[in-house]
């Protein structure tokens, strides 16, 4: 947890020690008694966001639908919307076939052991406690950076056993943990494949006109993460 | 510029050759890791394309794009892209949904279906990342993973809005 007053702690020697130290438990607990109900808890938050939200998104549409156009054009809209999902995933699915192929035929010619070994400096900087997960990180952020996110979770979940394997507090994330999902939330991407696929489906032009601004604000907020996170591990204490 | 893309495909296929890769056996078992993903995409992208559609034809999205424009303006962010940037965090199939959405009625190479896949592609599905990471090795203490990943969120979508004011206008 990202707490600095524990310096703060040692240096105050008035009377209201013991009235900061109160203050400090009581948010202790309180930040503890979510914490243990937030992992568990936040696959049924993450259902009851989805059910919560299609329930209104639903709900509302249609009830409106039926005050400005009539039950028919509600059904037939609903009916039109599911259409176009299917038209839609159809066509994406064959450029998505296509550059998940290439990237098949890349990961056999070796170039992503290649970019495994360019990434390990980089990698001893950014995850100092990770141990024998290093190549399991550095496999799971060079398929993120390829656009290859299904295949990147995997070693990312071999990454966190291993960590939590070796972890000297099982149960508490350690630094190199927070940091490997903070990376892979600001996901660096050199090359969006399924989002390439996607504007191709739907008629782009230009569909890779995107790949440098994607690759710029991504590295972009993958670097402001990195930094924050330098400075969290820096800072916080367990 | 345009035949970089193609012109890759090309010396990455050349390269595989040199290699001697079997080339056409690495391509299928590559395209089959793709047919799990558009198993989870199509029907989470069915429905959620139903309800958007439904809300598109009331007129309930243009209302609210009115009522928000004003105020989103102000930051310089199109309220159109508003259920796009909230949707994210939560599902990355709604937000695909979002964007094939967008495309349809803007096309892709508006400035908005533009900006739209620069955000898309920027950010990352939040919280169902957190829940399966830590949720599969019984993590229960994340210190400050969470104010970090929310924080990476809105700096991605910050800079993905700046580059593509930059490169899109």
């Amino acid at each position: 947890m990202f707490f600095p007053f524990f310096e703060q702690r040692k240096k105050c020697i008035l009377f209201n020690i013991y009235h900061y130290n109160r203050k400090l438990q009581d948010w202790n607990r309180f930040y503890r008694y979510f914490q243990k109900r937030c992992i568990f808890a936040t696959f049924f938050y993450i259902q009851c966001g989805m059910d919560g939200i299609f329930f209104g998104l639903l709900a509302i549409g249609i009830t409106v639908e039926l005050f400005t156009k009539g039950g028919d054009a509600a059904l037939a809209s609903l009916i039109g919307g599911a259409k176009e999902a299917v038209t839609g995933c159809i066509t994406m699915s064959g450029a998505y076939l296509f550059w998940m192929g290439l990237m098949g035929i890349l990961k056999e010619t070796g170039l992503m052991h290649t970019l495994s070994r360019v990434l390990r400096p980089v990698l001893r900087f950014l995850f100092p406690d990770a141990g024998s997960a290093g190549e399991a990180i550095t496999m799971n952020l060079s398929c993120n950076m390829l656009g290859l996110g299904n295949a990147a979770t995997p070693y990312g979940l071999e990454a966190m056993r291993i960590m939590e394997a070796e972890n000297p507090h099982p149960g508490v994330a350690t630094g190199s943990m927070c940091v490997l999902l903070a990376v892979n939330a600001s996901c660096l991407e050199l090359f969006p494949a399924s989002l390439i696929a996607l504007r191709q489906s739907y008629g782009s032009v230009m569909p890779t006109v995107v790949v440098l601004p994607v690759l710029l604000s991504s590295a972009c907020s993958t670097a402001v993460t990195v930094l924050l996170c330098r400075l969290c591990l820096r800072f916080a204490r367990i | 510029m345009s035949s970089v893309v193609p012109i890759g495909i090309v010396l990455l296929l050349c390269y595989a050759v040199f290699k001697r890769v079997r080339i056409f056996s690495a391509f299928l078992s590559g395209a089959e890791n793709a047919l799990p993903m558009l198993k989870k995409l199509l029907p989470c992208l069915a429905g959620m394309l139903s309800a958007i559609a439904v809300l598109r034809d009331s007129g309930v999205l243009e209302w609210m794009t009115a009522r928000l424009s004003l105020l989103l303006a102000r930051l310089g962010i199109d309220a159109r892209l508003l259920p796009l940037l909230l949707l994210r965090p939560l599902s990355g199939s709604a937000a695909v949904a979002v964007l094939a959405d967008l495309f349809i009625q803007y096309g892709p190479d508006s400035p908005l279906g533009l900006t739209a896949s620069v955000l898309l592609g920027a950010s990352e599905t939040l919280f169902y990342a957190l829940a399966l990471y830590f949720g599969s090795v019984g993590i229960k203490k994340t210190r400050f993973t969470v104010p970090l990943a929310l924080l990476a969120t809105l700096v991605s979508v910050a800079a993905g809005l700046f580059f593509s004011g930059l490169f899109f206008e």
